[in-house]
């Protein structure tokens, strides 16, 4: 009991900083969504939320941002296991491990210079058409940059899964695919959902990319929920930023719930 | 010897000096009208009259310090060792009698009204004025007590006024002995030196900007407020009669006259022009607002910078300003705007009436002109055109273009110019830009939020665009140095014969361009030049007053003023350049409603593309329509 207290002690500081930090800022963002202007400050209900929903460039930023982050979590993530189990079998892969961490130090205004530069051009332009063109180098920053981290938690927890469960497969008769299917798999599940948790939080966040690389209004299938939510802020609209932004965060919520749930599970 | 006789006639000289500027210096203490431009004064032990500035009677009077006139007679309270007497004159300052009071106290005002005298005593225990009454028939003195606070007296042959606070509110009371007193009750309590307007139910109060008049009938009264700013400086010698009020100007020893007609005539409306930044001190507004009052003298122009934009918009969207006109940018304006909390200016009305063939100021008018015929705010000042330098012109030997320009008409120019002197650049980025957005408002519809791009006018411009820049007749490097600049003009587009709306600032590109352009910021080239009053001039005609609710940007322009020498080389002192200016102006066609056509920043970057070849027209117009379409309706 009294080591409980202690902890709760030692815990206040932390939970005043949430406080201050996030849930009072939170609170006066959902109390900013249910007025109708800063000034006048008259209660709304959610008339905000009516107009957002309405509104058919919210939809297509809610599209967008959902049609880009299913297949680049799954596409990190994917490149992210791979990477680890062929250094596991590699044994560690010594100091090239690091190389993978490095795009996370990168600014990111340099690197989109070279992702323009290098997927810039008609070429793929005439391939995909012009918009989705554009997503494309955003969609490749995001693998580059997010891949490294997500592979150092993989290849950490592949490193925790005992070796005689390998060798035990191994003497019964299973091939490579069938260890990593079976055992592999398996072992790391809860660190996959970690992984991908944080892999949707990151894709939510390549608005700075994507506004990097083709400012304010990139096209309409690179338009997000980030593109939407600043070009709002820049318009002082503040009722609808602050709408976005408590829908952004129910779903962020949702997500990370589901995720956090689903480890559990498999825990 | 001869030394000290020396040093004693320079002593005396000395002290001669001294006491006659003692003579001179000392201000008076107390002034009253005694007749037609003759007035009596209380100044240091000495009553005097003066008619006009000369000093006609003259008598020792120790100790005065109030001065009041009644039926010809002149009462001069006059305090001396804690005693306190009242002395009457005849006009010609004789003493025809005397009233000792005894020692009352700190005496802070005196009236006589012909069967008392009055006085505003501060009691030293309450800490509170009260009201003496001196009988002058039976000598006796009587305190009211019926007021809590007793300030500012005035009497004339029945009834005594002061201002008072009854315990409720502020009032001015009427006092007829023996009868009762009858309160007079303020809307607007606002204190100062009190006069009453002889032989009329009327009273005056001075005020520290402003003179009230107020009548009463019934209990009832009417304040009316002129507004003379600096007057609570001057009005504590000051007396009125039925044709107006007295201000005696201790510094410049003159009496000011304020005829109650003259009064009413500048009695209309004080505007308030507010903003977070804007800087009423500077030289530049100052002038403009002296210009526009010797304009439209029926107008007092106040200033009110808030500091912050949302302090600003937090009052305007209260309801509850009296602001009448702000300068903002357009994109604030245009927010404030929508939320309808503008004054309805259709009081403004005679002016447009007045002004009937300025179609600019009629454009202005119009802007924001709702369905219903209300003005909730004076549009924005934007009007554009080009301004084109003649010796320039002169000197290449091309000819002066005249009304009705096109842009093609430019790009011919700019074509010629460049044939003869492949130094000269035409336009800057800036221009270009202008181009652009001149273009895009006929695209644009504001209120359906409708983008429609792909038609000839607009694709006309992205050629003229284009044809400027790969022909080399931009001039990328800038330098702070303005080009000269005489006459302007608008310019047509050869698509649509829309006339350009904009003036912009003065070029600032290196070299001798001979174009230039100017915009809200006209003044701009004005101020740079010698002629400073001019320049405030023509703000006040055609900036100040028609823009005053919309967009007066005086965050540079005040630079350019201040900054005078610096910009010397611009040939604008002559008034024919503001009758050019002006008529330009008044050429420019009514348009839509103005928003930042603009758009977002980026579109810029796309028409670029489109000039340096990398995309084509087609697909140039797509992305800037859908990036715009997002922009306008996100």
């Amino acid at each position: 009991m009294r080591t409980r207290q202690r902890a709760l002690w030692w815990g206040l500081p932390l939970l005043f900083v949430f406080v201050a930090a996030q849930a009072v800022p939170f609170a006066y963002s959902v109390w900013y969504s249910l007025i109708n202007n800063s000034f006048q400050q008259e209660y709304v209900g959610l008339k905000n939320y009516a107009d957002m929903f309405r509104n058919e460039f919210f939809l297509q930023a809610m599209r967008n941002t959902a049609l880009f982050t299913c297949p680049a979590v799954i596409a990190v993530l994917l490149f992210a296991l791979l990477l680890a189990a062929a250094f596991r079998e590699l044994d560690g892969g010594g100091s090239m491990r690091m190389a993978f961490v490095l795009p996370m130090l990168l600014p990111s205004a340099a690197v989109t210079l070279v992702f323009d530069l290098l997927f810039g051009g008609d070429g793929l332009s005439s391939l995909l058409g012009r918009d989705m063109a554009k997503t494309v180098p955003v969609f490749f920053l995001y693998i580059w940059k997010n891949t490294g981290l997500l592979f150092i938690i993989l290849f950490s927890a592949m490193r925790m899964v005992p070796k005689d469960r390998y060798e035990a497969a191994a003497l019964d008769g299973a091939g490579r695919v069938g260890q990593f299917l079976h055992i592999t798999l398996p072992s790391v599940s809860g660190s996959i959902l970690f992984s991908a948790t944080y892999a949707v939080m990151q894709a939510f966040r390549v608005f700075k990319e994507a506004y990097l690389l083709y400012g304010a209004y990139p096209g309409e299938n690179l338009y997000m929920m980030q593109h939407y939510m600043n070009n709002h802020f820049s318009k002082l609209n503040f009722q609808n930023v602050a709408a976005a932004g408590v829908v952004f965060a129910a779903i962020c919520l949702v997500l990370t719930s589901v995720g956090i749930r689903a480890e559990e599970r498999v825990m | 010897m001869k030394k000290r006789i020396w040093i004693a006639v320079l002593i005396g000289l000395i002290l001669c000096l001294n006491a006659m500027a003692a003579e001179n210096g000392s201000a008076p203490a107390d002034m009253c009208l005694i007749g037609e431009d003759m007035f009596a004064f209380a100044q240091k032990d000495t009553l005097v009259i003066r008619a006009g500035e000369q000093t006609i009677h003259r008598a020792q009077c120790e100790g005065v310090r109030y001065v009041n006139q009644l039926d010809g007679v002149i009462y001069a309270l006059c305090e001396k060792n804690d005693s306190a007497c009242v002395r009457a004159y005849d006009e010609e300052l004789n003493e025809i009698g005397r009233y000792d009071v005894g020692w009352l106290g700190q005496i802070d005002a005196f009236a006589a009204n012909g069967t008392h005298l009055c006085f505003i005593v501060m009691n030293g225990a309450t800490y509170s004025s009260e009201l003496y009454l001196y009988d002058m028939q039976t000598g006796e003195m009587e305190c009211k007590e019926d007021f809590s606070w007793v300030m500012s007296l005035a009497a004339d042959d029945e009834r005594i006024a002061f201002q008072c606070f009854d315990g409720f509110q502020d009032a001015i009371a009427l006092h007829i002995p023996p009868e009762a007193v009858t309160g007079v009750a303020f809307e607007q309590p606002e204190f100062g030196e009190l006069l009453l307007v002889p032989d009329m139910d009327a009273c005056v109060i001075i005020g520290e900007d402003d003179i009230h008049y107020i009548t009463w009938d019934e209990g009832k009264n009417v304040k009316k407020s002129y507004s003379v700013p600096g007057i609570g400086q001057l009005g504590a010698l000051a007396d009125a009669d039925e044709n107006g009020v007295y201000v005696y100007d201790d510094a410049q020893d003159e009496m000011l006259f304020y005829s109650y007609e003259m009064l009413a005539q500048t009695d209309n409306r004080t505007l308030t022009i507010a903003s977070y930044v804007i800087n009423a001190e500077s030289e530049y507004m100052k002038d403009s607002v002296r210009f526009f009052r010797g304009i439209h003298p029926e107008y007092t122009i106040e200033f009110r910078a808030f500091g912050e934009l949302d302090k600003m918009r937090l009052e305007l969207m209260s309801g509850k300003s009296d602001i009448d006109l702000i300068v903002a940018y357009d994109s604030v304006y245009a927010d404030i705007a929508a939320s309808g909390v503008f004054a309805d200016l259709r009081s403004f009305a005679p002016i447009r009436e007045a002004e009937e063939n300025n179609e600019l100021l009629d454009w202005m008018f119009h802007v924001l002109e709702t369905e219903n015929g209300e003005l909730y705010a004076m549009p924005r000042n934007d009007p554009r055109a080009w301004s084109l330098n003649e010796s320039e012109f002169a000197r290449l030997g091309l000819a002066l273009p005249q009304d009705g320009w096109t842009w093609d008409d430019l790009l011919s120019l700019a074509r010629q110019a460049k044939q003869i002197d492949d130094t000269i650049y035409t336009v800057d980025m800036d221009a270009m830009n202008y181009l652009l957005e001149q273009a895009l408002r006929s695209c644009v519809d504001i209120y359906t939020g409708k983008v429609d791009l792909d038609t000839p006018h607009f694709r006309h411009a992205l050629e003229i665009y284009k044809a400027l820049y790969e022909e080399g007749h931009v001039m990328w490097a800038l330098s702070d140095e303005p080009v000269l600049c005489t006459a302007q003009t608008p310019l047509q587009t050869g698509a649509s014969g829309q006339k350009i709306r904009y003036i912009r600032q003065p070029l600032l590109a290196e070299g001798e361009s001979p174009f230039a352009y100017c915009s809200g910021t006209v003044m701009g080239v004005y101020t740079a030049g010698d002629d400073m009053d001019m320049a405030a001039e023509f703000m006040a005609n055609y900036y100040l007053f028609p823009t005053m609710g919309g967009v007066v940007s005086d965050s540079y322009m005040p630079l350019y003023y201040t900054d005078a020498e610096r910009y010397i080389r611009f040939d604008c002192t002559d008034t024919e350049h503001v009758e050019n200016l002006i008529g330009l102006c008044d050429r420019v066609e009514t348009g839509m409603y103005s928003i930042f056509t603009g758009g977002p920043k980026e579109i810029y970057s796309d028409v670029l593309a489109y000039a340096e070849g990398r995309i084509d027209q087609d697909r140039a117009v797509e992305t800037i329509q859908k990036k715009l379409n997002m922009y306008i309706n996100e």
